[in-house]
């Protein structure tokens, strides 16, 4: 027996109490801790995605920097197309339907990526620097002006982890306009069988239980539903790729190519309301 | 290291690695080809510990690694410190055999403790409905960490050895264990 035998002891009776606290008493430890370590994570981060520019395009940081100006205006640009977009497919619903579809215009947040992918790997995440002082909670939609991008997981104080759409965990109800179909999106992670990429390009999610019955063509604009409450409906989602028959034969499955450039996620806007 | 102020410098040498390797492991970029597995320096840190180190740090090591994991990702809190501890646990029994100068023995005992690591977790993550792989892939992302492992255990040792003064001697052995 030496000396460290007692503080070995005291560390696994310190971790025994900590684990017989109440859950929401173990997310508050949790989020405490997380606001004290993700500046490291965050520093972590950026240094890895800095190393990757610059090993994908051998740019300057101030070659980055106006890259990145670009990449801003881009995104404006895109946002107005969308808007326009927006704005004749309900033109096109009122004309066909005299229906009056009351567009969403809620509370949106905007909020900074702030560290990339769960640091165990075994989710498909993003940390925003927005939590509950910002009135985050979980289950908020998040979406660039491109499109969706996941919902938020249970918030921090100052920082929030988003699922995004790629996370095998992730399901979302999703309309085909053309078509008039509806299916449901899952997320494909970066299983066995994804492209031999080195790095981690997460699969493209699928559209699963689109009907047969109607046509599903390559390039097929995906939106969300609406149905099962927690996506609002006509969020851009992406497009549709290779659709197949599935296995049952009863439906078809596609590759969706997401809307929103998911590993090169900076900024993105929560829906609050 | 002997005495209160070598106790104080280890502790120390120990936050500087966790803070060093959480930072890494943020930085490092998943490996798709091995089931999209990050690189576990956490986890090499707290075997390392458990290897080289005396009881104490190694289970400091083990709980503030699996903490530190835990807090970072979607994990329930308390699951890795747990993980983490049992392997810590497992690698001491191990260095009774292994030639621990070895940096074979090294990578060997690494990839194993990865590997269990991670198939502890992933099972119990899958078996609590947090992800959705199936066993097979559970366990081709667990052989993958154990191949970082592999590399991660004996690199982040040596760093580890030269922050604290116990430099290994990196003699390299043609048979890692049983000396």
């Amino acid at each position: 027996m030496n000396r460290w035998i007692v503080p070995a002891i005291l560390t696994l009776i310190g971790v025994g109490l900590l684990l017989t606290l109440p859950i929401p008493g173990l997310n508050r430890v949790k989020g405490v801790l997380r606001e004290a370590l993700v500046p490291f994570q965050s520093a972590g981060s950026v240094v890895g995605s800095r190393a990757r520019d610059l090993a994908d395009e051998g740019l300057s940081p101030a070659a980055l920097e106006m890259r990145r100006r670009h990449e801003r205006r881009i995104a404006d640009l895109e946002r107005e197309v969308q808007s326009l977009r927006d704005v004749q497919r309900e033109n096109e619903r009122l004309r066909e339907s005299l229906a009056f579809t009351v567009r969403r215009k809620g509370r949106t947040l905007a909020a900074e990526v702030v560290g990339r992918g769960d640091i165990t790997g075994w989710w498909q995440t993003v940390r925003i620097n927005r939590g509950t002082q910002d009135g985050l909670r979980a289950n908020c939609v998040v979406v660039t002006p491109m499109g969706l991008v996941g919902r938020t997981l249970e918030p921090g104080r100052t920082v929030c982890d988003v699922l995004l759409l790629t996370d095998e965990t992730m399901r979302v109800g999703v309309h085909l306009p053309r078509s008039n179909v509806n299916g449901i999106l899952r997320g494909m992670g970066c299983s066995p069988g994804a492209d031999l990429e080195m790095f981690c390009a997460p699969k493209a999610p699928q559209a699963d239980y689109l009907p047969i019955e109607q046509e599903v063509l390559d390039g097929d604009e995906v939106v969300t539903s609406g149905l099962g409450g927690l996506f609002p409906g006509g969020l851009r989602v992406g497009e549709i790729r290779k659709p197949l028959v599935d296995a049952s034969g009863l439906c078809r499955s596609a590759s969706v190519i997401s809307a929103v450039d998911l590993n090169g996620l900076r900024d993105v806007f929560v829906l609050l309301e | 290291m002997m005495g209160g102020q070598g106790t104080v410098m280890s502790g120390l040498v120990l936050a500087i690695a966790m803070t060093a390797a959480c930072m890494t492991q943020a930085a490092l970029p998943a490996i798709n080809v091995l089931g999209g597995v990050r690189w576990p320096v956490l986890t090499a840190v707290a075997i390392h510990y458990a290897l080289r180190h005396r009881a104490g740090f190694a289970a400091a090591a083990a709980v503030t690694a699996g903490i530190v994991l835990d807090t970072l990702s979607e994990a329930p809190f308390g699951l890795s410190p747990i993980v983490l501890g049992g392997v810590a646990g497992l690698t001491r029994v191990a260095r009774r055999w292994a030639h621990t100068e070895s940096w074979t023995a090294r990578a060997v005992v690494g990839a194993a403790g990865v590997l269990a690591a991670t198939l502890a977790t992933g099972l119990w993550l899958a078996r609590a409905g947090l992800i959705t792989l199936n066993g097979g892939a559970v366990l081709w992302r667990a052989v993958g960490a154990g191949i970082l492992g592999a590399l991660c255990v004996p690199v982040v040792g040596m760093l580890i050895g030269r922050l604290d003064g116990s430099e290994w001697e990196g003699r390299r052995t043609a048979d890692g264990f049983g000396i």
